[in-house]
C-alpha cells in the first residue's frame, strides 16, 4: 500500500476523536463531558471532508455542533449536579474497576475481530474492493445527484422527518415549560409589566414613550 | 489515499466506546452523550463506505442525513424530559430514579 | 479535499512573470496573501468605525497615533498582545483556551471559498461554497457558551446563554433568506453566483422586490449574527459586564475583538455575493437592454469588469461601505430587550424569509417529488 499525504491529517483527527472519547467519558463534570463531545463531533465533520463527503461535512457542522451540541449544554447546565456527594463517582469507578476495562476491551476485539475477518474474506474484495474508485471530478455534480435523489426516491422519507421534527419540536416546548413561564405569558402578567412601566414613564426624565 | 479499513477501524472503536459508555454511565445527560458518540460511529462507517463507492452514488449520504435528523429530534426530547425530571425530583442519576409521580417523596 | 483541481491564486500575476513555477508554490503563496489580506483589514475595518461614530457624535474619533490616527488600531491590538495573561480562579482550563482558539479558527476558516475575482482569485475551491461558511459559523454558539461557563462568572455565563440563544435564533433565517437566491442560481458555490448576477442583474432588484426584503433580512440576521448594537444584547454593558467575555483579558481579548470585526467582514462578503453582486462593480445586467442595443459599450464594460484589479478593488470598496453602515446603526441606534428580540426573530423574520422562498421559487426550473412544476 502507498503512503499517501492524507494519511497523517487523518491518524490526528482520529487520535483525537479517541482521547476526546476518552476525557468525555471519565470526566468529572457534565458540562466537560459535553464540550469534549463537542470537539468530537467537530474532528468527525473533518473525517468526513477526508471521506470525501463535503455536504455531509456541512451538515455536521451545522447541526451536530451548531444545533444538538448546544441541546446538550443547556442539558447540562440546567441539570448540573454537585456530582461530589454522588457516592460512587463515575471516574473512579471507570478508571479503577478493571472488570469494567476488560469489557470495554472483550466489545472492541469483538467487533474488530469480526471487521477483520470480512475485511479478509473473498466476499468483500469482490463488492468492495471491485467497485471501489476514487474519481476526482466535478463534486457539484454529485451534490445535484444527492439533491434529486434526496427529492425523488426519497421524498416520503423527507416529509416523514419533517412531521417527526415537528413533533419533536412541540413536544420539547410542551414538556420543557413551566407553570411560572406560562404565568409570564399571560395577560394578566403583560396588565401588571405596563402598569410599572407607566409608573417608571412617570419618572422625571423617562417621559418619552417606553415601549412594552 | 486512506484505506477504508482505518475508516471502518476508527468506526468500530468510536462505537464501542460510545456502547461502553451506556452500560457504564448513570448521569442521563452522560448517557445521551454516549448515544451520540455511536450514532456518529455509524454515520463515519456510511460515509466511508459511500466514498468509496465513487461519484455515482450518493445513498450513504441519505442515511447519514436521516440518522442526523432522527438525533436531532432525539437530543431535544431527551433534553426537555432531562428538565422535566430535574425539576420534579431533583435528580437526573437514572439509578436513583424510581418513581413515575410527580412531586413523590420516595426516598 | 474532494475537488483535486485547486485553482491558483494570483496565477495570472506570476505567470508572466515566472512560467514554470511550481503549482504549490502558487498555492501557498496564493493562499497566504489572501488570507493576510483579509486580516489586515480588520485593523482597518474598527478604524473606519470610530471614525464614523466620532463624526456623527461631533468627536474627532482616533487621531493621535499615526496619520489621521489611522495606527490607533495596531497599537492597541500591540498593547492587548504585551499585557500579563490571566484566568480566574476556578476557571475551567481547557474549556476557557479552547473556546477562544476555536471560536478564533472558525472566524478565519470561513474566509476560503470566497472569490475575490473571477478568475481564480479564491483560497479554496469547495463545492457546497456558502455551506462551508455557514457550517464553520455554526461552531460559534457552543464555544461561546462553553467560554461563558468555564469562566466560572454569573456574568460570562448569562452572556453565553443569550449568546447561543440569539445565534441559533438568527441562523435561520439566514439562511432560509438566501436559499431562493440558492435555488435560482443552482450552485452553492459563491463565484458562480457572482456570475449569474452579472449575467442577470443583482439579486437585491430582482423579484419584485422580494429580492430587496430578502437582503435586507439577510443583513439584519448577518448583524445580529455578530452580535453588534442594535442587537449587542449578549454583552450588555449596563447590565453584564461585557457578556461571555468578560473574564478574556490580554491576548485572548484581542482575539475575540478580531473575531467580532472578522465576523461583520465575513457576513458583509456574504451579503455582497448573494445580493449586490460581489465583485461586479455596476448594475448592468448582461443578458438587459444596454448590451442588446449597445454592442460596443457592452464589449468594453465586459473587458473592464472581468479585470482582476477592478473585480478586487469593487469588492474591497464595497465591504468597507458594508462597514461604514454598520457603525452608522451603531452609532444611531439603541439596543433591543431580549425577548422582543428574540420574538422578532422566530416570529417575523423567519415566516416572511419563508414567504420570499416561495416567491423566489415562482421563478425558478424546480423537480420536486418527481413532478415539474407548470412554472418550470
Amino acid at each position: 500500500m502507498e503512503f499517501s499525504l492524507t494519511l497523517i491529517p487523518f491518524t490526528l483527527l482520529a487520535v483525537f476523536i479517541l482521547a476526546a472519547i476518552y476525557k468525555s467519558l471519565t470526566a468529572e463534570k457534565t458540562m466537560q463531558s459535553v464540550y469534549w463531545l463537542i470537539f468530537m463531533l467537530v474532528a468527525v465533520g473533518f473525517i468526513f471532508l477526508l471521506a470525501n463527503s463535503e455536504i455531509l461535512f456541512a451538515y455536521q457542522l451545522m447541526v451536530y455542533s451548531g444545533g444538538i451540541a448546544v441541546l446538550m449544554l443547556f442539558a447540562g447546565l440546567l441539570t448540573e449536579q454537585d456530582e461530589l456527594f454522588i457516592d460512587s463517582s463515575i471516574v473512579g469507578f471507570i478508571k479503577t474497576s478493571k472488570t469494567q476495562v476488560l469489557i470495554f476491551i472483550f466489545f472492541a476485539i469483538d467487533v474488530l475481530a469480526l471487521l477483520l475477518s470480512s475485511i479478509n474474506g473473498s466476499a468483500y474484495e469482490e463488492t468492495v474492493l471491485a467497485n471501489s474508485e476514487y474519481t476526482y471530478t466535478d463534486s457539484a455534480h454529485q451534490i445535484k445527484l444527492f439533491a434529486s435523489y434526496l427529492w425523488n426516491g426519497f421524498a416520503e422519507v423527507i416529509i416523514l422527518l419533517g412531521f417527526l421534527l415537528l413533533t419533536a419540536i412541540l413536544g420539547s416546548v410542551k414538556l420543557a415549560i413551566r407553570e411560572t413561564d406560562l404565568e409570564e405569558l399571560s395577560d394578566e402578567y403583560l396588565a401588571r409589566i405596563a402598569t410599572t412601566s407607566e409608573d417608571i414613564s412617570s419618572l422625571p426624565g423617562m417621559e418619552d414613550e417606553v415601549e412594552v | 489515499m486512506i484505506p477504508l479499513s482505518y475508516f471502518l477501524g476508527l468506526s468500530v472503536l468510536m462505537f464501542s466506546a460510545g456502547l461502553f459508555g451506556v452500560l457504564t454511565q448513570r448521569n442521563a445527560v452522560r448517557i445521551l452523550v454516549s448515544v451520540e458518540i455511536m450514532l456518529n460511529a455509524a454515520n463515519v462507517a456510511m460515509a466511508s463506505f459511500n466514498g468509496v463507492f465513487g461519484l455515482e452514488h450518493v445513498e450513504g449520504w441519505s442515511f447519514v442525513i436521516i440518522i442526523i435528523a432522527v438525533a436531532a429530534a432525539e437530543a431535544a426530547i431527551g433534553m426537555a424530559i432531562f428538565l422535566s425530571v430535574f425539576r420534579n425530583h431533583n435528580e437526573i442519576i437514572v439509578s436513583d430514579l424510581f418513581s413515575l409521580g410527580e412531586t413523590e417523596e420516595a426516598y | 479535499m474532494t475537488n483535486f483541481d485547486p485553482n491558483f491564486p494570483f496565477e495570472f500575476l506570476f505567470t508572466p512573470l515566472w512560467p514554470d513555477a511550481p503549482k504549490w508554490l502558487l498555492v501557498v503563496i496564493g493562499t497566504l496573501l489572501l488570507a493576510t489580506y483579509s486580516l489586515v483589514n480588520q485593523l482597518f475595518a474598527p478604524y473606519i468605525e470610530r471614525k464614523t461614530m466620532g463624526r456623527q457624535q461631533k468627536r474627532r474619533g482616533p487621531s493621535y497615533v499615526g496619520p489621521f490616527g489611522i495606527l490607533q488600531i495596531p497599537a492597541d491590538t500591540l498593547k492587548l498582545l504585551i499585557k500579563a495573561d490571566s484566568r480566574p480562579a476556578g476557571a475551567d482550563r481547557t474549556g476557557f483556551f479552547v473556546s477562544v482558539f476555536g471560536v478564533t479558527a472558525s472566524a478565519i476558516m470561513a474566509f476560503a471559498p470566497m472569490p475575490w475575482g473571477s478568475n481564480g482569485l479564491t483560497p479554496g475551491h469547495l463545492s457546497i461554497g456558502f455551506l462551508y461558511v455557514f457550517a464553520v459559523f455554526s461552531i460559534f454558539p457552543p464555544m461561546m457558551l462553553i467560554g461563558g461557563w468555564s469562566s466560572n462568572s454569573k456574568y460570562s455565563l448569562i452572556g453565553g446563554f443569550r449568546s447561543a440563544g440569539q445565534l441559533i435564533a438568527y441562523e435561520i433565517p439566514m439562511l432560509t433568506s438566501v436559499l431562493g437566491v440558492i435555488a435560482t442560481v443552482g450552485s452553492f458555490d459563491l463565484n458562480v453566483i457572482v456570475i449569474y448576477q452579472m449575467e442577470h442583474g443583482w439579486f437585491l432588484f430582482r423579484y419584485w422586490g422580494a429580492g430587496l426584503l430578502a437582503g435586507l433580512i439577510f443583513f439584519l440576521s448577518g448583524i445580529a449574527e455578530t452580535e453588534r448594537v442594535p442587537f449587542d444584547i449578549p454583552e450588555d454593558e449596563a447590565t453584564l459586564v461585557m457578556g461571555p467575555r468578560t473574564e478574556f483579558a490580554s491576548w485572548r481579548m484581542a482575539a475575540l475583538m478580531m473575531v467580532e470585526y472578522l465576523h461583520m467582514w465575513a457576513n458583509a462578503l456574504l451579503f455582497l455575493y448573494f445580493f449586490m453582486g460581489g465583485y461586479d462593480f455596476i448594475f448592468i445586467p448582461q443578458d438587459g437592454y444596454i448590451y442588446s442595443t449597445y454592442p460596443e459599450l457592452g464589449t468594453a464594460l465586459t473587458a473592464i469588469r472581468m479585470n482582476g484589479w477592478v473585480q478586487f478593488l469593487t469588492l474591497s470598496i464595497k465591504a468597507y461601505m458594508i462597514v461604514f453602515i454598520a457603525a452608522w446603526m451603531r452609532s444611531a441606534l439603541a439596543r433591543f430587550r431580549i425577548d422582543q428580540f428574540l420574538v422578532f426573530g422566530w416570529k417575523y423574520l423567519l415566516p416572511t424569509s419563508l414567504g420570499l422562498l416561495m416567491i423566489f421559487l415562482i421563478g425558478v426550473d424546480i423537480n420536486i417529488f418527481g413532478i415539474n412544476w407548470w412554472w418550470s
